[in-house]
């Protein structure tokens, strides 16, 4: 029903209508003086006039739907209005509404660029951790660091250290607040989109099957690794939809919420489509070929073949390939014309004449190739054979005479030489690991610069160590060498990667901490190169343990994220909300109130509230606002999903699904046990963890199967999940439990009950799921305990869910 | 996707009610509010005068974090305009690497009219019009008018450079069935670099 959701604000600012009169009309701009004021008279690039006089229009826009808006102000309790917008210019004491000019939505927390322009943070957000670009999208000026603050009116230079109470690193952010921590790090966790659901994923895949065991739908696979919108922006689809997504995007005629998308491309030859054109190109351009004769003719497309048989098919039908077997080697010569084939052909071929010099020319070619030949072969035996019989190249086994025909397969050979890593050597010559090394010494293989270097480094200095070492000496310098490289050798950086390697050695870092470490180290690296490294470094140990154990987590990590883009973790961060408190401490961290709550039902109110600020969140980043709570309810409620007959306002509150939202959603945030405290004190950490970690008790539950499963599923793989401290649930229960909610599944109830469960055991009273479950009172434990018929619990969930309502 | 629409409404709203001298944006599907018609004046004292230009422009998805796409769907004869049926047109706020989400529709299509009104020979998309501006401009002026009453006169077409497109894409499908999509996705690309070329 996302379409729904998002067909609803697609008419226009949603909100925008929202009783506030014109105040002040352009006034503030000027009256501050401000980077805010500055900056939009730039950007518009017209006018102010022009500008205030069309601040009617989308207000009126907007007027159509006024019962879907009234239900939602935005979180921050400021009424969003156009016209305030356009108006708001008076001197803040108004204070509320602000709009931001990027998205024209209201302002619920401010970014401040060093060139103190404003946004709103949403925006900042958005092109810090999605778009990677950290410059002021006003004017372009670099911007190393913004200030997320709810002070509008304060210069970025007038912001003491004492006022940040949180910084990252990796965005760039300091945070004057650590209710806009809360609010920032929210949005960037693996959240469902589903307007409804507060469920945050650990990674992508994790999403993936949320949102198809959940709701019963997919999200486009291309969208989620390219587009850049925060995760709860992008659209689920049935089957249907997605299909339809994939090849005519959202080309409705007449369809409100188009969006000029029009399907992902398709490559032709391989009947895979790609995210956009410049994927297909880049696709294209790597695996098919061209044909540049025919792109020379007409430059208006490119000519794009299956591979070069199916382009050297084309060159023999229509155009003028040389068919000498040495050209066809070479590839791609190949002519327009008849006469420049002639021509190439006199010239490279030649007539009678030039047979002459064909055959001094051989000779000569034959010499070169002979000399490359054995370059190439660095390691291989032939040269040690060589250097037995001597120097001269006459007493080859390959008399020169010879030599011509077997050019080819030299040429062949040397191909495969070039390919790179797996050369292969004339059988019986190998070199095995053991003798490699001393091969080293005596050898200096030209054009490979590094392993070259370190060999020779070897000769000189370490003669007197063993293979071994010298081996391992070597990789050392190429995991160097490849750290150095991806943090464009910046020295401070190298320095840290030594230390996080070193600490991690000593023990003081978990292989998970470790790779969040290089993470936040190598922010603009790509996962693959760092895998690479992770690999290296991961051989560079001693300790064979913790060489397998680093490459279990880095297994851990691709499992979970694969080669999804990553949200950025919490690792920079530091201030009160840091890696070690995770998200959900962050997110909870405003709320004072709800950090002490022991009884269950402060603990359910709590969630509930977290609960709800999710689910704000995620729509205060949506165009206009996503409909009312009700229409959207009613809206699913019709698909087959079995979630949706227990969603709907009265559901929320079955704490459960906060429980999930309170998961270190990205990897890396909330893996730190030391952090216990802080953990139970917050409101909805401690269901998280148990729920996570310790047994499918009350996230299967909630999901009515769907968490189920992916406990099931990803659980044993994934470490990298939040270890169970307190084994409340264990995992045979969880099992009993899911033969339970299997059946439950079917219902659609069984949720409220393991719910409760779920935040029971979250109040982290100890061991006894049982019995503070009973303590609960409503029987809804029986959905932890695992055991209670079917029957029996559908109607306590009927009553849990009447009681909450 | 996300809440750029309510952007682009304003924008719209702001480009409908009190438009940019000279400059007529309609929508022409009322629900897409990615693409946009705009009708542009030849700006008085120019070679231009008279004539009516349609422009198409698409906002990408995530506008106004990416750069919007504005192209000619009347044939003009203009250093910075490509001469062909796509219409690219070489403006420096649009390229990728100078776009700033605070960039305004209508200050872009202002800037395309300034363009008009005063053609940048120094950073063409045709060389040989940039150099014939240069060099003769009575023959550039005369070329120049030539086209506004062929194609600039009358009631505008808009459809054309979709037409254009569309051509080129089938025009790479005789070639090779199967590569039919990758030539048409790589007729875009191509035309996107001859767009944000020199």
């Amino acid at each position: 029903m996302a379409s729904t959701g998002s067909a609803a604000p697609a008419t226009g600012g949603a909100p925008d209508h929202a009783p506030s009169g014109p105040r002040g009309d352009g006034h503030r701009g000027r009256g501050r003086g401000r980077g805010r004021g500055r900056g939009r008279g730039r950007g518009r690039g017209g006018p102010g006039g022009a500008h205030h006089s069309t601040h009617n229009a989308p207000a009126e826009a907007a007027a159509d739907e006024p019962a879907a808006d009234e239900p939602r102000p935005p979180p921050a309790g400021k009424l969003p209005n156009f016209k305030v917008k356009n108006d708001t210019q008076d001197e803040g004491a108004d204070g509320d509404v602000e709009v931001c000019f990027i998205c024209a939505n209201p302002i619920s927390h401010h970014s401040v660029a060093p060139c103190n322009h404003i946004t709103c943070h949403i925006c900042a957000l958005r092109l810090r951790a999605l778009y990677k670009n950290k410059d002021c999208p006003h004017c372009r000026t670099s911007a190393p660091f913004v200030i997320f603050t709810d002070d509008g009116t304060k210069r970025f230079e007038e912001y003491a250290d004492a006022e940040i109470t949180s910084t990252d690193d990796n965005i760039g952010i300091r945070y004057a607040g650590e209710d806009i921590v809360g609010d920032t790090v929210l949005l960037l966790r693996y959240n469902c989109p589903d307007a409804e659901c507060d469920f945050a994923g650990l990674g992508w895949h994790d999403l993936h099957r949320h949102v198809k065991t959940v709701h019963s739908k997919k999200m486009c696979d291309l969208c989620t690794r390219n587009k850049k919108v925060f995760t709860h922006e992008h659209d689920m689809f049935a089957d249907k939809e997605l299909t339809e997504h994939m090849r005519h995007g959202d080309d409705k005629p007449g369809a409100v919420d188009q969006t000029g998308f029009r399907g992902h491309p398709l490559c032709g030859f391989c009947g895979a489509r790609f995210y956009d054109s410049d994927k297909l190109y880049e696709h294209c351009r790597n695996k098919h070929e061209r044909c540049f004769i025919c792109d020379r003719r007409d430059s208006r497309q490119p000519h794009y073949y299956l591979d070069y048989n199916a382009l050297e098919e084309h060159f023999k039908k229509e155009h003028y390939i040389c068919a000498d077997r040495e050209c066809l080697e070479k590839k791609f010569v190949v002519f327009e014309s008849e006469m420049d084939l002639k021509a190439h052909q006199l010239s490279e071929h030649g007539g009678s004449l030039a047979k002459g010099r064909d055959a001094r020319t051989v000779d000569l070619s034959n010499f070169d190739l002979r000399q490359r030949y054995e370059d190439r072969r660095g390691g291989g035996s032939a040269r040690e054979q060589q250097r037995r019989r001597g120097p001269d190249p006459n007493a080859e086994p390959l008399p020169v005479s010879s030599a011509q025909p077997l050019r080819r397969d030299e040429l062949a050979f040397q191909r495969q030489m070039a390919l790179g890593a797996s050369r292969p050597t004339p059988p019986g010559s190998r070199p095995t690991p053991a003798n490699a090394a001393p091969q080293a010494q005596s050898r200096i293989p030209p054009g490979q610069p590094i392993i070259d270097a370190m060999e020779n480094l070897s000769v000189t200095d370490l003669s007197t160590l063993t293979p071994e070492q010298r081996a391992s000496l070597t990789r050392h310098g190429a995991v160097v060498e490849r750290a150095a490289n991806l943090l464009a050798n910046d020295a401070t950086k190298m320095a840290t990667f030594r230390a996080h390697i070193s600490t991690y050695n000593r023990g003081s870092l978990t292989p998970e901490q470790l790779i969040d470490a290089f993470f936040a180290l190598f922010s603009e690296t790509s996962s693959t190169a760092l895998g690479t490294l992770v690999r290296e470094v991961a051989d560079l140990f001693d300790d064979k343990k913790k060489a397998e154990a680093l490459r279990k987590a880095w297994h851990n990590w691709r499992a979970i994220n694969e080669d999804y883009p990553s949200l950025p973790s919490l690792e920079g961060m530091h201030g009160a909300t840091t890696s070690t408190t995770g998200w959900a401490a962050a997110a909870a961290a405003s709320r004072g109130s709800s950090q002490t709550a022991a009884a269950p039902a402060n603990v359910a109110a709590a969630q509930l509230r977290h609960s709800t600020r999710v689910l704000k969140l995620k729509n205060s980043t949506r165009r206009g606002s996503v409909g009312s709570v009700m229409s959207i309810a009613s809206a699913s409620s019709t698909t087959p999903s079995v979630y949706t007959p227990s969603s709907g306002p009265s559901s929320r509150p079955a704490a459960p699904s906060s429980s999930s939202a309170a998961f270190p959603a990205l990897p890396g945030s909330g893996r730190s046990q030391a952090q216990q405290p802080s953990w139970i004190g917050g409101s909805a950490t401690p269901s998280s963890r148990q729920t996570g970690g310790g047994g499918g008790g009350a996230a299967p539950g909630r999901k009515t199967g769907g968490g189920l499963s992916r406990n099931e599923d990803a659980f044993p793989a994934l470490p990298a999940a939040p270890r169970p401290q307190t084994t409340i649930f264990g995992y045979g229960s969880g099992r009993a439990v899911r033969r339970d909610f299997g059946m439950a599944r079917e219902t659609g109830f069984s949720w409220g009950g393991g719910a409760g469960g779920g935040s029971q055991g979250g109040v982290g009273e100890g061991g006894e799921g049982e019995g503070e479950q009973q303590g609960q009172g409503q029987g809804q434990g029986q959905g932890g305990a695992g055991g209670g018929g079917g029957g029996g619990k559908k109607k306590n969930k009927k009553q849990v869910l009447v009681q909450w309502g | 996707m996300a809440s750029q629409n309510k952007r682009i409404a304003k924008e719209l709203a702001e480009c409908t009610s009190s438009p940019p001298p000279g400059i007529t944006v309609t929508l022409p599907n009322d629900s897409d509010l990615h693409k946009w018609h705009v009708t542009l004046d030849g700006p008085e004292n120019s070679v231009y005068a008279g004539g009516r230009f349609g422009l198409v422009v698409s906002l990408p998805a995530d506008y106004p974090f990416r750069a919007p796409t504005v192209t000619f769907a009347t044939r003009i004869y203009h250093p910075n305009v490509t001469n062909d049926q796509l219409g690219n047109i070489c403006l420096g706020p649009l390229k990728a690497e100078n776009w700033k989400p605070s960039t305004r529709l209508a200050g872009v299509l202002e800037a395309v009219r300034a363009l008009l009104a005063e053609p940048q020979p120094d950073d063409p998309l045709e060389a040989r019009i940039a150099d014939e501006f240069r060099a003769e401009r009575q023959e550039f002026d005369k070329n120049a008018r030539s086209y506004v009453q062929r194609y600039a006169k009358g009631p505008v077409k808009f459809d054309v450079a979709a037409v254009g497109a569309a051509a080129a894409g089938e025009g790479g499908e005789d070639k090779k069935g199967a590569g039919g999509a990758a030539t048409a996705a790589g007729a875009s690309r191509s035309g996107g670099n001859t767009a944000s070329g020199p």
